[in-house]
């Protein structure tokens, strides 16, 4: 298989993981948005819809592992809190931040890892 | 009232001092100390979660029962237990944290107002870590806009990529496809980095601001890398696309 086919498939994951951004964005995170204590546990938004990212890994992430970023004394407000997240969303919201995040950080992976490929051994 | 006024200024230069410091240094007897005021960080949410309530009864969107007096009652006593609560922990804090002879920023106002513009270290501003764990807002709101900013650039400066392939009569639809395609491989693997990064930071406990910058030029590097190497490669994808469409 080519370089280019291969790139081709992660990039195809990739596309599909950004459909789910918007998809888990529009259902469960504007949701959050609307609740007043939710609102403030979505951790920082650098960018327009960073906190996406923040509440979908506070859920995809075993929940002491959230707790323990959270709770991280310097970066803590980084990071969504998965106390209040858990309490405001559904098995389905979960269970669709838990495929996005796998998707996502998969297809991501493995774009570093080709980048890093084609730049070392100057393939084409 | 007087007293009241310079709790306002000093809770503006408080504020002014937590755009300054991007990192808390890692003190923990420090945090003990801070962990005592989080009663003040709630009050101040109180007082925030009364004031969009009254908001929302201005508007005719309240619960039921509330009238505009009634919620602008509860605004003024938030508003009073959050000075009472800040007042005592100021007498608190500058009780304890008396380091120079030339005072505390929080009771000297054009102290705290030197220190924040002409700090040489992180050190002496150590006093925000309260503010930086208050969810680092106002760091967070120019992160944002200088977020959204970058973004904005680089979605121009990609339309007027396609833009110059349509005004040369090139083909357009496939350099849009390159742009887009390129764009979202970027960002996924720039958010990728990022996101490993911040856990491999905070678990080794190396937040320091070496290790933001070098965190942020990596995911920089990556994204870049992705960028190129799929815009090398969309434009073959966009032809097999195509040839195929045209074979069904």
């Amino acid at each position: 298989m080519s370089f280019s086919n291969l790139l081709g498939m992660v990039f195809a994951v990739g596309l599909i993981a950004w459909i789910l951004f918007v998809i888990f964005g529009q259902v469960t995170v504007r949701k959050l948005r609307k609740i007043p204590e939710a609102k403030q546990a979505l951790g920082i938004e650098f960018a327009s819809g960073w906190d996406i990212f923040n509440v979908a890994e506070a859920l995809a992430l075993p929940k002491t592992v959230a707790q323990k970023s959270r709770k991280h004394p310097t970066m803590g407000a980084l990071h969504a809190d998965p106390n209040v997240l858990y309490k405001y969303t559904t098995v389905f919201d979960r269970v669709l931040a838990r495929v996005f995040c796998v998707l996502f950080y998969s297809s991501g992976l493995s774009m570093i890892i080709l980048s890093i490929a084609y730049f070392l051994l100057d393939s084409d | 009232m007087p007293a009241e006024g310079a709790t306002r200024k000093v809770f503006v230069v408080l504020k002014k001092l937590a755009q300054c410091k991007e990192l808390c240094p890692d003190r923990g007897d420090q945090y003990r100390f801070y962990a005592a005021r989080s009663d003040v960080c709630a009050c101040g949410t109180a007082f925030q979660d009364t004031l969009l309530a009254y908001r929302d009864v201005v508007r005719g969107k309240g619960t039921t029962g509330a009238t505009k007096a009634s919620a602008g009652i509860a605004v003024s006593a938030a508003f009073e237990h959050m000075q009472k609560h800040f007042q005592r922990e100021l007498s608190r804090t500058a009780g304890v944290q008396c380091a120079s002879r030339k005072g505390t920023p929080l009771l000297n106002r054009t102290r705290a107002l030197n220190i924040a513009c002409s700090s040489r270290s992180i050190k002496k501003l150590e006093l925000v870590s309260t503010l930086q764990a208050g969810k680092l807002a106002r760091f967070s709101k120019y992160g944002k806009v200088s977020g959204n900013g970058l973004i904005i650039v680089d979605v121009a400066s990609r339309i007027s990529n396609v833009q110059n392939e349509y005004k040369t009569d090139g083909n357009w639809e496939r350099e849009l496809f390159v742009e887009s395609s390129s764009f979202a491989a970027s960002a996924l693997t720039g958010k990728t980095a990022m996101s490993a990064g911040v856990r491999a930071l905070m678990f080794l406990t190396v937040a320091t601001p070496a290790g933001w910058v070098g965190l942020i030029v990596v995911s920089a590097a990556a994204s870049m890398a992705a960028n190129y190497i799929v815009k090398e490669e969309s434009g073959g994808w966009y032809d097999d696309i195509l040839n195929w469409l045209n074979s069904l």
